[in-house]
């Protein structure tokens, strides 16, 4: 009973606030106007006639948008990684065939890096696009023209001759993109074909003899067997291993990728005619000559179940761990992982071609079109992780927002109720609670913080140790506000409207809520938007330093971590400047709106 | 007579984002040599920015627009500030409202009245600090020494008060500029110090304008008396007219005038008050200032601004309609 | 003045107590075990069981809780503030370098935060809503706004790593010159210094304008002091007040501060002392580092009050 008519009186303080004394409906000017309006009306009016106030708030509301409603439209896999799209600058146009200005026709090949993408046309000539690294997209002037075929690595680009010689350009920490002296001595043959993956090259000669070069002894892909050379026709490059197709129509494979010498047994002993093979990560597929795809290897995202296409199959592809096929109707089948949008195959499309590689699928449809499916690219670049930075922040942010919210909260809630009670109970109470407070001040933030995350939570999951920082922010940062509190009802309590309403015989507890608790409560207000920004530079640094929210959730503290080292911060700014400035804007709005409200609340404050 | 100081016409207004406050908007008044003109308005009748423009002492807001002042003959409203600085607490000096506020804090008595005997008279400390003591002696301090090397939290309201008057006085000014110095003060330690700065004004033979909202006071006080309502002067008189003998009143004042509680008075007479309040700086009404309070407006007077004009020597009344005195 | 020192003084001491209770007793759960961190790697299986019985005997271990902490505190009362397992050595041993670094680190940090900060202030309240004023308004907002490490790390990549004047990270090598201090001193710094500023050119602005709109600055001026003895001799030294208080409660804040900072510059001080001293698990340590922290902002504290006392005549005579 005595407790609800608290909590009314309690409503009634708060509606005081809002209501307006003005009654009548009298023409009343400016001044009057600004005199009698209910306190609440005239600091949301001060707040709002601040213009630093509003760019705060927009400033804020981006932010928030951007983080929640952002993160809804960009879903986030925490734990995917893909490491041959680490540390990709910022930049789109991956798909950007338009920029070649080459007709669907001409195309005699088309292939695909990482991030980019070139094609030779019928008339030996050779044009890229997409995003460019280790200046792959530059093509020497060797290869300028007369090219018969191409191959891509990862980031790197060899091109075969009509003379029969390689160039190769792009990466080359392994030497890759340069066919090895050593090699090119003991070659049997002509080069016919060129491969590449990820950072090895292989060519293979008009006698059926394949050789290997760059990143390939960690692969195995250095050892071929005697019995397949001088016996290959064909092959199809992938990270860990090569698919080889023989001169009687079998397949063979060879390097580390164990799963993929796990071939059917009719593909081994010649029972079907393989006309065609392709190759992804952990898993291959044949195409013989009746239309049929055989798909084997790993039982990862499916790859070795083919779909069943209910039409004769003329063409397959792969990407990186995605299976590609194009039936007799034109229709293009796709399966596998669907990363970076590389399923997203166009609907009603009769395609006659594809060509598929890694991230970025393109087809030609018969009457001479083309089009382009998967990886457009990163507005915003990749992380370390081959991680899209766009999408993390927008994750991160919710995570940087939300883990400063709840801190505020739980310290505000602290903070006010233990400054109330030393406020208003004063004595023992009082002297007992702001010794703890003295306490918890005197150490440090930092390094508590640093060390209560580290003793109570060097154990726990990414998602429980986010709890933890809450918390740990929290139950750090009362002092302050209680100490404020206090102050402000001591003040309060001494205040002459005070000591007429006592002096008037008004009871004590009515004093509190109808003139004390505005006063309090509006300063808390500000004080828990200006500590809301803290705790978000709080939570920034903490998860800098590996002390706050734990990998893969991605926050923006723990986004900033490997700009601890050099490399970092040198040659990959988005990945550093990028979350910190989006902690900057969300910390200046907030920090803005912070300023406005104490003004709005206390204008003599600005005036001075 | 010599006059010594002649404010004309005097503009101060301060720029605000709203718009212009014509604190004071064309006051006109004198003082004339060893005497005391009280000047006498409600809170808001710009009499304080009539001082605080005579010394220039401004916000940063705030500027003279138009007029002059002149002391002892020379224009000063037109100094800049290292003449300024020369007059003031040297010629001119001032002693304020708020004794409590109006001393620093954390220098003792000894270092800030002798600051500016050191600067103006080119005292050397050792100087200072004797005619300090002096001058504490002056405003009758009991045990100056002491006071001298106290700290203004260690003095009661009536001592910093008078401590404040030493220091205005230490330079033995021509004028001294009291805004309501005893408002703040318990009404035994107030006649205590009126009585006190009459005693120097005789003794030293400063003038003094003493700035006040009441009226009793001003009788105890005042030689001349300047009435100012709105930024303006409405009634300028010597002393006794207005408490006694003049033929007309503005009824500005005569509303002060009766608002005075007298012990003579029928206790069943109601006090009269003036109705409504000053209006808003930003807000004057057109004609004149005081018409929409006044009962005896007419609709001239809400259309036309009446001039000050001299009704008898040495007195001046800003009315359309004066009150004549008969009528009471 | 004495009185109002020795109570000071007295009234610290429970609340030392209590930090230690608190912060031993926090040590108590962390993980990892640091006797087996301290067995060497070369240690034979049959070996093991005696060394870790050595070792948890000479760490103190093998008592119970309350020992501990007593054998602990009358330890560190007497300045042996324990046994490092990471260092295998004494903890003060440990710390005398690092605590060197940071005082350098900081006390240059404080020279140029001071400095600025009070010219800055008192040019901005003066002259209100000039440019100066307009422009340490955004500086400060700003700064407040941005993360630490970033402005360090901001630094880095111009300074160190794009023009190449300044190392980008790391500590001069022994018996260095003062020239190569400075090199390494200069980033570091100025990150540290810009952080402060931020709020300390506000709170000294506004304990000046405080100053400046008080009635004793009008009675002041009326008595024809220049401008320049008004503001820096009569509105000054009341502004000094609350400045001091809370420039010199900020130096055990900064000490903090440095943490993040020298984890950016690779700086070897007490902030990445304590950082590694959590990853070796080294709880001695860990509590001797925040015991410190926590006696530099009790001490700092107390100096505040000292000066506050010093400089305000009310508490000085009281």
């Amino acid at each position: 009973m005595k407790k609800e008519s608290f909590f009314a009186k309690l409503g009634r303080s708060f509606k005081s606030l809002f209501r307006s004394s003005v009654t009548g409906k009298k023409e009343i000017n400016v001044l009057e106007e600004e005199a009698i309006q209910s306190p609440m009306r005239t600091i949301i009016k001060n707040f709002f006639s601040n213009t630093l106030a509003k760019v705060g708030l927009i400033g804020f509301i981006f932010i928030l948008l951007f983080s929640f409603v952002g993160s809804l439209f960009f879903p986030m896999d925490p734990l995917y990684t893909e490491p041959i799209l680490k540390n990709v600058q910022p930049g789109r146009g991956y798909l950007d065939y338009g920029s070649c200005d080459v007709k669907a026709e001409d195309i005699k090949q088309l292939a695909s890096g990482a991030t980019f993408s070139v094609v030779l046309t019928n008339d030996g000539k050779l044009c890229a696009w997409g995003q460019d690294q280790d200046d792959v997209l530059e093509i020497p002037s060797n290869a300028d023209s007369g090219i018969k075929e191409i191959a891509v690595g990862d980031r790197h680009i060899l091109a075969l001759t009509n003379s029969g010689s390689i160039v190769g350009w792009g990466r080359a920490n392994w030497q890759q993109q340069n066919l090895p002296v050593s090699i090119k001595g003991m070659m049997r043959g002509k080069v016919v074909h060129v491969y590449a993956n990820e950072e090895y090259s292989a060519a293979l000669t008009d006698q059926g003899y394949l050789y290997t070069w760059g990143s390939v002894t960690s692969t195995k892909l250095d050892i071929i067997p005697d019995d397949y050379q001088g016996h290959i026709v064909d092959a199809d490059a992938a990270a860990m291993g090569m698919i080889l197709l023989m001169d009687d129509n079998t397949v063979r494979a060879i390097g580390s990728g164990g799963d993929f010498k796990n071939y059917p047994e009719e593909l081994e002993n010649g029972e079907v005619k393989v006309v065609s093979v392709k190759a992804g990560k952990r898993n291959a597929m044949a195409l013989d000559d009746e239309g049929n795809v055989y798909a084997w290897g790993g039982t990862s995202f499916n790859l070795d179940t083919v779909p069943d296409f209910g039409e004769k199959i003329v063409q397959i592809d792969s990407g990186k761990n995605a299976f590609f096929a194009v039936g007799e109707s034109g229709k293009i089948y796709g399966w596998g992982e669907d990363a970076e949008s590389i399923l997203d195959i166009p609907e009603d499309f009769e395609a006659e071609q594809i060509f598929v590689d890694f991230f970025q699928g393109y087809a030609i449809s018969k009457s001479g079109e083309m089009t382009a499916w998967g990886n457009e690219g990163f507005i915003l670049g990749t992380d370390d992780q081959g991680r899209d930075v766009l999408t993390r922040l927008m994750h991160g942010g919710k995570i940087t927002l939300l883990v400063g919210v709840i801190a505020v909260l739980i310290s505000s809630a602290i903070g006010l109720t233990v400054g109330m009670i030393a406020g208003f109970k004063g004595g023992w109470i009082d002297n007992l609670l702001m010794r703890i407070a003295e306490i918890i001040v005197s150490i440090p933030f930092m390094p508590l913080v640093i060390t209560l995350s580290y003793m109570i939570g060097s154990s726990m999951d990414s998602q429980s140790k986010m709890y933890l920082i809450m918390i740990i922010l929290g139950l750090l940062s009362w002092p302050g506000l209680a100490r404020l509190v206090r102050a402000q009802i001591l003040i309060e309590r001494e205040k002459d409207f005070v000591l007429a309403a006592r002096a008037m015989g008004i009871k004590e507890g009515s004093i509190i809520i109808r003139h004390i608790m505005p006063n309090v409560i509006s300063m808390v207000l500000v004080d828990m938007t200006l500590s809301y920004a803290v705790m978000m530079l709080q939570e920034a640094a903490l998860s800098f330093l590996g002390f706050g929210v734990q990998p893969p959730n991605p926050s923006w503290g723990n986004m900033l971590n490997k700009a601890q080292q050099a490399t970092t911060i040198e040659n990959y700014w988005w990945q550093w400047i990028l979350p910190a400035v989006c902690v900057l804007i969300a910390a200046l709005s907030i920090n803005l709106i912070g300023n406005a409200l104490g003004d709005a609340i206390d204008p003599k404050s600005n005036e001075k | 007579m010599a006059k010594l100081l002649e404010i004309n016409n005097l503009h101060t207004y301060f720029e605000t984002k709203r718009g212009l406050i014509k604190a004071v908007n064309g006051v006109s008044l004198s003082i004339e040599e060893g005497h005391t003109l009280g000047v006498v308005g409600e809170s808001g009748s710009g009499k304080s920015q009539t001082a605080m423009s005579i010394l220039k002492l401004f916000e940063k807001n705030q500027k003279i627009y138009d007029g002059e002042i002149k002391f002892q003959g020379k224009v000063i409203s037109n100094y800049n500030a290292k003449e300024m600085s020369k007059v003031r607490g040297n010629d001119i000096s001032m002693i304020f409202q708020e004794p409590m506020t109006s001393l620093n804090p954390i220098f003792t008595v000894n270092r800030q009245i002798s600051e500016v005997l050191m600067l103006h008279q080119g005292m050397s400390k050792k100087e200072a600090e004797q005619h300090s003591i002096e001058m504490l002696k002056a405003v009758k301090i009991a045990n100056p020494e002491q006071v001298n090397k106290s700290y203004p939290f260690q003095l009661s309201g009536g001592m910093r008060q008078r401590v404040m008057i030493a220091m205005a006085l230490a330079c033995k000014p021509k004028l001294l500029i009291a805004d309501e110095p005893t408002t703040a003060l318990d009404v035994t330690i107030q006649a205590q110090i009126l009585y006190l700065m009459n005693e120097l004004k005789r003794e030293m033979g400063t003038s003094i304008m003493f700035i006040t909202h009441d009226l009793g006071v001003i009788n105890q006080m005042a030689d001349d008396v300047a009435v100012m309502y709105c930024g303006q002067v409405v009634e300028t008189a010597p002393v006794d007219k207005i408490f006694q003998d003049s033929e007309h009143i503005h009824p500005y004042t005569e509303g002060l005038l009766t608002s005075i509680p007298r012990l003579n008075t029928d206790r069943s007479s109601k006090l009269e008050v003036i109705p409504g309040a000053v209006p808003h700086p930003l807000n004057l009404p057109k004609g004149c200032k005081f018409a929409p309070r006044c009962k005896y407006a007419t609709a001239e007077c809400r259309e036309n601004e009446p001039e000050l004009k001299e009704v008898s020597p040495g007195h001046a009344i800003r009315c359309f309609h004066p009150v004549k005195r008969g009528k009471q | 003045m004495i009185k109002y020192s020795i109570k000071r003084i007295l009234s610290l001491i429970p609340v030392i107590f209590a930090i230690s209770i608190v912060l031993f007793s926090l040590t108590k759960i962390m993980p990892g075990d640091p006797v087996s961190m301290m067995i060497p790697t070369s240690a034979k299986p049959e070996q093991i069981p005696q060394l870790r019985e050595e070792i948890t005997k000479q760490l103190g271990l093998d008592k119970s809780l309350p020992e501990q902490y007593v054998a602990w505190i009358g330890n560190v009362a007497q300045g042996e503030l324990g046994f490092s397992s990471w260092k295998n050595d004494d903890v003060k041993n440990v710390i005398a370098n690092p605590l060197k670094n940071t005082v350098i680190l900081n006390f240059f940090v404080l020279i140029f935060s001071l400095t600025i900060s009070i010219t800055a202030g008192i040019r901005s309240a003066v002259k209100k809503n000039s440019f100066v004023d307009q422009f340490w308004q955004v500086f400060s907002l700003i700064c407040m706004s941005v993360p630490t490490f970033f402005i360090g790390l901001c630094l880095v990549f111009v300074f160190a790593l794009r023009l190449g004047w300044l190392p980008s990270n790391g500590m001069p090598v022994d018996g260095s010159g003062l020239g190569e201090w400075v090199r390494f001193l200069v980033l570091p710094v100025i990150t540290l210094t810009i952080t402060s500023l931020a709020s300390t050119v506000r709170y000294v602005r506004n304990a000046m304008l405080d100053a400046l709109s008080q009635d004793y600055i009008r009675t002041a001026r009326s008595k024809g002091l220049s401008e320049k003895v008004v503001v820096y001799s009569h509105a000054f030294r009341n502004a000094l007040i609350p400045i001091v208080t809370v420039v010199i409660a900020q130096i055990g804040t900064l000490f903090g501060g440095s943490m993040i900072t020298e984890s950016v510059f690779v700086w070897d001080g007490m902030g990445s002392t304590l950082l590694t001293a959590l990853n070796r698990r080294d709880f001695y340590l860990v509590i001797a580092m925040n015991m410190f922290y926590a006696v530099v902002y009790l001490i700092s504290n107390f100096i505040a009050d000292l000066t506050y006392a010093l400089v305000d005549p009310r508490i000085k005579l009281d």
